[in-house]
């Protein structure tokens, strides 16, 4: 176990490295010069000059690269003399528009994003693995047919369009909810609720109805299987049969989806943060592109990365306790 | 050979003309047509037929595990009391108590995400109560009963690491943990290599001798039919065509169709023979 | 015909030497590292032209393995193959494509081995093309096959689905026979077919040989099936050649405890029963 754990991180490491090279390679040396869009309208070639030597990016393209690695582990310093900006390790990353630090970006974002992605992922949790199991024990009826409409539905409807439906009528049409906003937790526990239900309503659609479609294929797979044979031909209630028997092997495959997923959004909700105008990640990530802020591009990247590559390793080492096959082989 | 001794008035199990027939877009398609017999304790009756001759849709009958589209007609009785048509909650009552079933692939008919000491523990606990903990030292016992060493240990292993041989004893244990009156085998041993299929076999009869279980025999090996049973149905097309002791349906066939069963199948013992085609009119490969 | 099969029967039409197969397995636990397994273990056969070699074992004996190393579609770890004396070992290209169309293989599930979007026709010309048969009838070689077989030539139009299990199987063979090999091997081709069918499958491969002097290597585990059909008999278990010999040999004096063993566990039919049932039936046919 421990040996492979190692494996894994070594490989994850391996990973991460090559996501930086190719996004850095990428943004870095094909897109336009970052000097030039620091410096704006009026400027000059010295200045231009000056503000290259400040990022580094007179430098060839490898130097470049292993000084960002390097600020990463041992922070970096840009510039010289009175106008050097200290970026303490681990530094992702300066952003010259706005005078942050990458990594004091991402973290004043995280928060929201979480929120939204914690929110979110209990909401299509809970209504997307029920209606499956739901569906699947129901199969044909009209409660099966009804739900699996509604979940084509929110599969192929885009996001930004539920979010703008939803909107209007929620919030200025019946105004039974406020408009999308990141208020703190702890002055108006009510009011914070109401204020990210949308979000989180308009991010679970999707995914539940993804998430149901799924679980309920599983799950009428798992009902003909012989062993649920075998759990009636013993004499067992439905209730086993179904909750100990079909549910567990349904929901397995799940279990690894939703890492996935779950990972993935933590990188940020780009489309509804945006739709939304609320500052987490996904927020930052659009902005950043839209004025080519490349620092903070580059940062997000590599953070969105990690997180998917370490939901992976956690997924992997999860899945051998919840399959016995998977942990243990003929004795 | 053992001898059949009817205890009381009713048997043990009692099938009447019974038919199973499916729901399908043109009509109706009747799978098992007006077949009787009945089961007494300590008795094994053998069904032997090949692939779509409804022999396997009968024992699923019998435990009233048909799939919900299906209609039955006709009676089952079990200890003279009418079993057809009786609600899930009774049926289910019956199911491992009074009535059990072994399968065809015990692989597949095991649970992999469960010990089999638990698969055989809530199988005991169903319908005996009592904690988990009490029934998981039946099921060790259960596994010991039916040879498997070590068993003590072995009941948390999970079934992908036992042999085919093992599992399917592991699945005996689990039908017979509460000493069932009749036990229905589908094709038991068909999924095993020969010396473990002769291992089971064995280990049936003994559990018999012990117990004194009404045992309903399903298979398409004749060879295996004359062997286990003292009784036997000969099936084609869900219907019976013949049926008698072991000793009348092997050694005196009336049927065309035994018949034909009888000289097709290849006989170790016997090398010169050709194998006779069996051209009834009533084989599937036409 | 017979004259030349017996002219060619002292040089084997295939000889494997000292074949040996291993897999690197997990040591068990997800996280162990591999060891190396043995599922092959110096076996050699020779198969001679008008002759039937029967592989036997139980699961896991390595039989399955040998045949696929034979059939050219699993590489040997160590070990030749020479086929009419040229050594095939490591063949490739052209001699390889020469070898394909000399050695064909009859599976065991005809319906997952037929392409189901495919035509009978296709189907059975489609080797024609791999092995890059040119300028041969294909309507004619189509319906001389299908008649071969025992098919109405007229159903060539027809989708696997169309067929019964036996017919599908039948499909198989015609494709085996399409490129005129002079090797078929038969890899449990009659296991999944109920025994009427089987019988008829098993005439079938008979009059085919008497026809045309195929080799055949046929893997088995039905023994009585094998004593039916095979001119020599080699039994595998654990990866080893446990005995080799002709069938009467093997099956009437195994020398070997496992060959033994393996022969007593089959279950058979009371031998008194069927001589009376064989009195029976000639009496009945006056």
């Amino acid at each position: 176990m421990i040996t492979y754990l190692i494996r894994r991180v070594l490989a994850a490491v391996g990973v991460l490295a090559l996501v930086a090279l190719l996004t850095y390679w990428i943004f870095f040396a094909l897109s336009a010069d970052p000097a030039v869009m620091i410096c704006g309208k009026t400027c000059s070639p010295e200045r231009i000059d000056q503000i290259r030597a400040t990022l580094g990016v007179d430098q060839p393209f490898m130097t470049q690269f292993f000084t960002f690695i390097g600020g990463i582990f041992a922070g970096r310093t840009y510039g010289t003399g009175a106008n050097a900006i200290e970026c303490a390790a681990p530094c992702l990353g300066f952003s010259f528009q706005t005078n942050q630090s990458v990594l004091e970006m991402i973290g004043d974002r995280m928060p929201v994003s979480i929120t939204i992605a914690v929110g979110a992922a209990i909401l299509w949790l809970l209504i997307g693995v029920s209606a499956g199991v739901l569906s699947a024990v129901k199969q044909g009826t009209w409660w099966d047919k009804a739900a699996m409409m509604v979940a084509l539905s929110g599969i192929s409807l885009p996001n930004y369009f539920i979010a703008l439906v939803l909107q209007y009528v929620l919030v200025v049409e019946l105004q039974i909810l406020p408009f999308p906003s990141t208020p703190a937790f702890g002055d108006d526990p009510m009011f914070w609720f109401k204020s990210y239900l949308m979000p989180w309503t308009v991010l679970a659609f999707g995914y539940a109805s993804m998430y149901a479609r799924l679980t309920r294929t599983n799950m009428i797979d798992t009902l003909g299987e012989n062993f649920i044979r075998t759990a009636r031909a013993k004499g067992l209630g439905s209730g086993l049969v179904l909750g100990r028997h079909a549910l567990r092997p349904s929901l397995t495959p799940i279990v690894t989806l939703f890492g996935m997923d779950f990972a993935g959004l933590l990188g940020g909700a780009l489309i509804t943060e945006t739709v939304f105008g609320l500052n987490g990640v996904g927020k930052l990530t659009s902005d950043a592109i839209s004025k080519n802020d490349q620092p903070v591009i580059m940062g997000v990247t590599l953070m969105a990365a990690l997180f998917v590559i370490v939901a992976n390793i956690i997924v992997d080492v999860l899945y051998t306790t919840l399959d016995p096959r998977v942990r243990t082989k003929v004795a | 050979m053992k001898k059949v001794e009817p205890t009381g008035p009713a048997p043990l199990l009692e099938v009447n003309d019974l038919t199973v027939s499916f729901a399908a877009r043109a009509g109706t398609t009747t799978v098992v047509h007006g077949i009787s017999f009945s089961v007494e304790r300590n008795q094994t009756v053998g069904i032997v037929g090949e692939s779509g001759s409804g022999k396997s849709m009968t024992s699923l009958a019998i435990m009233g595990l048909l799939p919900a589209k299906s209609s039955t007609t006709g009676g089952i009785k079990l200890q003279g009391e009418e079993i057809l048509g009786a609600s899930e909650r009774h049926l289910r009552k019956l199911r491992g108590e009074k009535m059990a079933m072994v399968f065809q692939d015990p692989l597949s008919s095991l649970n992999p995400y469960y010990t089999v000491g638990m698969q055989i523990a809530e199988a005991y606990k169903a319908h005996r109560g009592g904690s988990m903990r009490a029934a998981k030292l039946v099921a060790a016992d259960a596994m010991g009963r039916v040879g498997i060493t070590d068993a003590k240990r072995r009941v948390d292993h999970y079934p992908h690491q036992f042999s085919g041989g093992m599992r399917q004893r592991i699945m005996i244990a689990m039908a017979m943990c509460c000493e069932p009156d009749l036990l229905i085998a589908d094709e038991p041993t068909t999924a095993l290599d020969v010396t473990v299929q002769a291992q089971i076999l064995e280990l049936m009869a003994q559990l018999q001798d012990e117990s004194g279980t009404g045992m309903v025999f399903i298979t398409h090996d004749l060879a295996v039919v004359s062997q286990v049973s003292q009784h036997v149905l000969v099936m084609n097309k869900g219907r019976v065509v013949e049926s008698g002791s072991t000793e009348e349906i092997f050694s005196n066939p009336q049927d065309v169709y035994t018949q034909a069963l009888l000289d097709a199948i290849p006989r170790i013992d016997d090398p010169i023979r050709a194998l006779k085609k069996v051209d009834t009119g009533l084989v599937n490969d036409k | 015909m017979s004259i030349v099969i017996d002219h060619l029967r002292n040089e084997p039409l295939l000889e494997a030497k000292n074949l040996v197969r291993e897999f690197q397995v997990s040591k068990g636990g997800a996280f162990a590292g591999t060891e190396t397994f043995r599922a092959v273990d110096d076996v050699s056969l020779a198969m001679h032209a008008g002759r039937t070699m029967a592989l036997v074992g139980e699961s896991g004996s390595g039989k399955s393995t040998t045949a696929r190393m034979i059939a050219k579609l699993l590489d040997v770890t160590s070990g030749a193959m020479f086929f009419e004396g040229e050594d095939v070992t490591k063949a490739s290209d052209a001699s390889l494509r020469r070898f394909r169309a000399n050695v064909q293989v009859v599976f065991q599930d005809p319906f997952s081995s037929l392409n189901p979007k495919h035509t009978v026709d296709r189907i059975i010309t489609a080797p024609l093309d791999y092995q890059g048969f040119k300028g041969v009838d294909r309507r004619l070689l189509v319906k001389n096959l299908l008649e071969r077989v025992g098919l109405n030539p007229d159903h060539s139009g027809r989708y696997p689905s169309q067929f019964s299990g036996g017919q599908a199987q039948r499909i198989g063979i015609a494709r085996a026979l399409a490129v005129e090999p002079k090797l078929v091997i038969c890899d449990e081709a009659v296991s999944a077919l109920d025994v009427s069918v089987q019988a008829q499958v098993i005439n079938l491969l008979r009059e085919l040989q008497q026809e045309s002097g195929y080799a055949y290597l046929f893997i088995a585990h039905d023994l009585a099936v094998v004593r039916q059909i095979a001119d020599d008999v080699a039994v595998m278990n654990k990866g080893k050649l446990v005995e080799q010999g002709t069938t009467a040999e093997v099956f009437d004096n195994p020398v070997q405890a496992y060959t033994q063993a393996l022969l007593s566990a089959v279950p058979v039919i009371n031998p008194e029963w069927e001589i009376r049932r064989q009195e029976n039936m000639g009496r009945m046919a006056q």
